[in-house]
């Protein structure tokens, strides 16, 4: 796999001058002392916004069972801030129609992929692996995410919140209509099984692709 | 803050600390906007690194003011609509700085329900 190191260059993540195990380290200090050159850059700020987010997950699965349960894979979490120092690229501008010929208003790729990866992640038991976007026009947009699904949960319903989700933020908060949303679940994580919708540990397989 | 507010037109090119007052006074109005989490620098680093030698390391606003015309950039959340928080941002944006064009850019849309 390609590092995030090779992905961003020459500049690291965003132009920042920071690359992925600059900004880890950043992020295990806290976020202190400030360096204004990473908390002023939005790719920057979404990167590290994930790092914690997985951090936490990390302790939770730990905390969970570490006598049961495996430790999280280090190589699963490297792959996966790769996979999300790609996606926060600022990419293109998706402008809003009909704000006037004194005002424009644009979101970035960068911003609607996190968006939707937070989304996914904000579903109990989901944990988004991969961000697809394909920008149809101006104002439609295709979505294909990979997803984890904790271990012991069902996974049609799981997947079924997630594209609901995705679907009411992109309208919500980009110019984007969803044309297509494809959820694809790719693997199973061990973690505590929530108080309701749990069922017999379940592996995920590539063909069960809830559409 | 409101002593930093102004009805009158927009700095012109060349009006550095004018430009630079009206920034800040602008990036105050912004941040103030129910919905906005953060403001990132609208001006590509390198401008920046440029301006902050010209200015010798003097802080500068987040929001660019140049050629009659208002640029930010910002981080919000996701509990309003986007559109909405547009509208009230270039709001916010015209009581500062007066019926100039604004240009949004939507950097990180942030979810609270993490």
């Amino acid at each position: 796999m390609t590092s995030a190191n090779d992905t961003t260059s020459p500049g690291g993540v965003g132009g920042s001058g920071y690359d992925l195990e600059a900004l880890s380290a950043y992020a295990d200090r806290g976020r202190t002392p400030a360096i204004a050159a990473i908390d002023g850059n939005p790719e920057c700020v979404a990167l590290l916004d994930s790092i914690d987010r997985l951090g936490a997950l990390t302790r939770d699965l730990v905390a969970d069972d570490a006598a049961a349960q495996p430790a999280p894979d280090e190589n699963w979490i490297r792959a996966l801030l790769d996979t999300i120092s790609r996606e926060v690229r600022a990419g293109r501008d998706i402008p809003f129609p009909d704000t006037g010929e004194d005002a424009r208003y644009v979101v970035t790729e960068g911003a609607i992929r996190q968006l939707l990866r937070e989304t996914g992640d904000a579903v109990d038991g989901a944990l988004v692996g991969r961000v697809g976007l394909r920008i149809v026009d101006e104002t439609r947009a295709e979505v294909e995410l990979s997803i984890s699904v904790a271990a012991g949960r069902r996974l049609d319903p799981i997947a079924a919140a997630v594209r609901d989700r995705v679907a009411a933020a992109l309208r919500r908060s980009t110019p984007l209509e969803p044309d297509r949303i494809d959820i694809t679940i790719d693997d199973v994580h061990v973690a505590a099984p929530a108080a309701t919708d749990t069922a017999a540990p379940t592996t995920a397989e590539p063909g069960s692709e809830p559409r | 803050m409101s002593d930093r507010i102004s009805s009158s037109a927009p700095a012109e090119d060349g009006d550095a600390p004018a430009a630079d007052e009206l920034g800040f006074a602008i990036d105050a109005a912004v941040l103030a906007v129910p919905g906005v989490q953060r403001l990132f620098p609208a001006d590509p680093a390198a401008l920046r690194a440029l301006q902050q030698v010209a200015g010798d390391g003097a802080a500068r606003p987040a929001s660019a003011v140049r050629s009659g015309s208002a640029t930010i950039s910002v981080a919000i959340d996701d509990a309003l609509p986007t559109r909405e928080v547009c509208d009230e941002l270039t709001a916010r944006v015209r009581e500062v700085a007066g019926p100039v064009p604004v240009e949004i850019r939507v950097s990180r849309i942030h979810v609270d329900r993490l």
